[in-house]
């Protein structure tokens, strides 16, 4: 694997990046996917508020393609 | 640097964002309207929303430019992993190569199987279901495009020329995504919905990503190369 993309190190990226790359893609999964019903086994009530999130980019998340109500 | 890449990738995005937003609001939101309209006229009652019609349009923008922030800075860390591998000759073309293949495999390749769905189209007691496939499907669009990728290097090394190996690598990209789209459960039914408009939707879904996409490559792209210019270590 290694071999094949060229790769000198094991890892370019330093960790903080990983870090980054991690938030990002949280944040993306969260606008993209949650209504407060879908986060409700991860956050219990706590869920509640991302349904207002949810709401509000609903015409987003229709014409961005993802999967909705 | 990862640091300026990421920066590079947020900016972009969010401009990306912010125009895909633009073109959502003019050619996506019309067909959206018509489609609540036939939502609230087909179950008799106007039911009660948390926001207003006017303030999900401004929500719009909100979600494309977040969406925008937030796929921008993955493509800037990814293009800082990429750069150095990628064929085309400048950071211009470098970053419009990586942002259609990420095109391809994040959006283009799950919409031919579980295209986008107007409001009323879904079945709200499926949408985990429905959710968690269509990411699944990301995923591995993305991991078959990476593969056809990483193949066509291999061949590349070996001698290929060049027409036997786009050939090759197309061939087996097309198998991938056959059995992926063979494998993963079916599209749901749209339950006679508007043919017409339900293509009028899907289209300007199509076209917001197309414009998101192509944004983002151009943009940061040319940001890259005005760093270059202005000679700021990367």
């Amino acid at each position: 694997m290694e071999k094949i993309l060229g790769l000198r190190h094991p890892s370019t990226l330093p960790l903080w990046s990983w870090l980054v790359l991690a938030l990002l893609l949280l944040a993306l999964l969260i606008l993209l996917s949650a209504s407060g019903d879908l986060l409700v086994p991860l956050l219990g009530r706590a869920a509640g508020p991302f349904d207002y999130l949810h709401e509000f980019a609903h015409d987003g998340r229709h014409l961005l393609g993802v999967p909705c109500h | 640097m990862v640091s300026a890449y990421l920066r590079r990738g947020m900016a972009a995005g969010l401009l990306a964002g912010l125009l895909a937003g633009l073109f959502a609001f003019f050619v996506g939101e019309p067909t959206l309207d018509r489609a609540i309209a036939l939502e609230e006229a087909s179950s008799g009652a106007h039911h009660e929303e948390v926001f207003s019609r006017s303030t999900q349009k401004a929500g719009l923008f909100f979600a494309t430019g977040l969406f925008g922030v937030t796929v921008g800075g993955v493509f800037g860390i990814s293009y800082s992993v990429f750069r150095e591998r990628l064929a085309a000759d400048s950071d211009f073309k470098r970053s419009v190569s990586l942002a259609g293949a990420v095109f391809a495999g994040a959006f283009l390749i799950p919409f031919l199987k579980y295209p986008a769905n107007p409001p009323s189209v879904g079945d709200p007691a499926t949408i985990r279901e429905r959710t968690a496939t269509y990411f699944t499907l990301v995923a591995l669009s993305l991991l078959a495009v990476f593969l056809a990728w990483l193949a066509a290097r291999a061949l590349k090394s070996r001698g290929m020329d060049a027409l036997r190996r786009r050939l090759l690598v197309g061939a087996g990209l097309v198998v991938a995504v056959s059995v992926l789209f063979l494998v993963l459960p079916a599209a749901p039914s749209t339950h006679g919905f508007p043919s017409g408009l339900l293509w009028a939707f899907r289209l300007s879904s199509f076209g917001t990503q197309v414009v998101f996409w192509a944004g983002l490559g151009l943009l940061f792209g040319l940001l890259c190369e005005r760093a270059n210019r202005k000679g700021v270590a990367a």
